[in-house]
């Protein structure tokens, strides 16, 4: 891959990294380390054939890896990142917004990845559990049990309300089941 | 229309800065990549021949190439010629020359002067080392740790120390280009790896990557355009490189990281280089180099390290790919 194709990944998929990162490391300096080593794996990759979505799914998937492998190694240090604390927010914060994003900070890290890509990046239940290696069931259950926790952390929103708000129009708007 | 979790992750984009960071580290490996691509080319792990250019450079089995870039500049057996101070009469002080500017304490009455005497060394940011030049002075300068942005420029990688004593203060000037201070700043707290990630996000500071080494601390390194001249007070522990500014360097030109590296190497080849070492009393010393650019020669030795030459590898050596591309000096009379 060149200069320019390792340039031009960062510019499409560059968010798409950071925020599963930060997401779930919950820690900003953590999340760019794992940015970094994922873009420079990509590098070496014979990638000039792959298509956007191909190139996408192994940007999430190696950043997956490289967030377990980083989490193993940093679990002691525990805590969610807040909102406020990311850095380079395109907008102000409100007190909705925050309260979301430290509820899925909070879920365990199978249920986090779940909510993330299935909110965040508009995945379904079966291209998630293809990204992750598990059956689609598995990722259903786990949206089940993320949205469950959600409700308590959240303090009795409605299950699809509280994360989604959707109308299903828009693409990435998408519902479980 | 958007989900709450959508409508929060997307106010959340890459920071400022990170993008050049992963570029600058791809532009670092590559220049490492590019030393061990001959040994890739030469069918990595096989023994050399045993007759031709390459006769005798035995190198072991089963190198990897993390090794390699380690061992690429741990270069050198020659013998490292530093600088020193030499106490002896003064000449005959004339009008123009550095003895003008030197102590002399009683007119008619030969003064003990001291005259710097210094050489240049090469410095592999990638391991740290400093070597020295051959026995008529000219020394390699292989592509190393740089970076290139649009906004900063090309930092070579090619990086020189001034070693001597007593020197207090350092004069260099190049003819094309300019001149970029590195310095490596060690075991950084969380506090100044933020407030470095700030300066680069806001401009003020050249992209770096900031790494962890095995025992948990951390590093980076800091480089800092200087112009075509510079004279500041002598810092034993600075390293020095060639910096193309941004409307000159090679960049996005398609050809790849590696190409454009050697095209930025080539931006200084005839060039001059002019060090003037300046003691405390005012006694100066000026060498002047002559730059070449090119595939340079190199030999790999039995502990698995290369050395890298200042001179061009042959014909051969370059068909085959065994050579490292940078800078070269040669001092001039």
């Amino acid at each position: 891959m060149t200069e320019q194709e390792l340039s031009n990944a960062m510019k499409t998929y560059g968010d798409t990294v950071y925020r599963l990162a930060l997401c779930q490391l919950q820690n900003a300096a953590d999340a760019e380390d794992v940015y970094q080593d994922v873009f420079l794996r990509l590098l070496e990759q014979r990638a000039d054939r792959w298509d956007g979505e191909h190139l996408k799914a192994w940007l999430i998937r190696t950043a997956l890896n490289r967030c377990a492998d980083l989490g193993r190694l940093r679990r002691r240090r525990g805590g969610t990142l807040s909102l406020e604390e990311v850095p380079d927010l395109a907008r102000p914060v409100d007190e909705a917004a925050a309260e979301l994003w430290d509820a899925v900070g909070r879920l365990p890290e199978k249920l986090r990845v779940a909510v993330h890509l299935f909110y965040g990046e508009g995945y379904e239940s079966g291209e998630i559990g293809a990204l992750l290696g598990v059956p689609a069931a598995t990722v259903r259950s786990r949206l089940r049990r993320a949205r469950a926790e959600l409700r308590d952390l959240l303090g009795g929103f409605d299950d699809e309300e509280s994360v989604s708000r959707a109308d299903g129009s828009h693409p990435y708007a998408r519902r479980a089941e | 229309m958007k989900n709450r979790y959508q409508e929060l992750t997307e106010a959340i984009h890459t920071p400022a800065g990170l993008n050049d960071r992963v570029l600058f580290e791809a532009r670092r490996r590559a220049a490492g990549a590019a030393a061990s691509s001959c040994r890739e080319k030469r069918g990595w792990g096989q023994s050399l021949p045993e007759t031709g250019p390459m006769a005798g450079a035995a190198v072991s089995r089963g190198w990897t190439q993390p090794f390699l870039r380690t061992a690429v500049c741990a270069v050198c057996a020659l013998a490292l010629v530093l600088g020193g101070f030499s106490l002896r009469p003064a000449p005959t002080a004339e009008p123009g020359t550095s003895a003008e500017n030197a102590g002399v304490a009683d007119a008619g009455t030969p003064a003990q002067v001291l005259v710097p005497t210094f050489g240049l060394t090469a410095y592999a940011a990638m391991t740290e080392n400093a070597y020295g030049p051959a026995e008529d002075g000219s020394i390699a300068f292989a592509v190393g740790e740089g970076c290139t942005t649009p906004e900063f420029g090309d930092f070579t990688g090619c990086l020189f120390g001034i070693t001597g004593e007593n020197i207090a203060q350092v004069k260099m000037s190049i003819d094309r280009g300019g001149l970029y201070r590195y310095q490596q700043r060690e075991n950084l707290t969380e506090e100044q790896r933020t407030a470095y990630r700030q300066a680069m996000a806001d401009g003020s500071l050249a992209p770096a990557a900031i790494s962890q080494r095995d025992d948990g601390t951390w590093y980076m390194p800091e480089m800092t355009a200087l112009g075509q001249s510079v004279q500041e007070d002598y810092d034993p522990a600075a390293s020095y490189g060639f910096w193309v500014p941004a409307e000159d360097m090679a960049y996005n030109t398609g050809l790849g990281i590696t190409t454009e590296c050697q095209m930025d190497a080539d931006y200084f080849d005839g060039g001059t280089l002019t060090v003037t070492v300046i003691s405390s009393d005012g006694t100066e010393r000026t060498q002047a180099y002559r730059l070449h650019s090119g595939p340079l020669k190199i030999e790999f030795a039995e502990d698995n390290s290369i050395t890298v030459f200042p001179e061009l590898a042959s014909p051969e050596e370059q068909k085959n790919n065994y050579f490292i591309y940078g800078i070269y000096a040669a001092p001039e009379d």
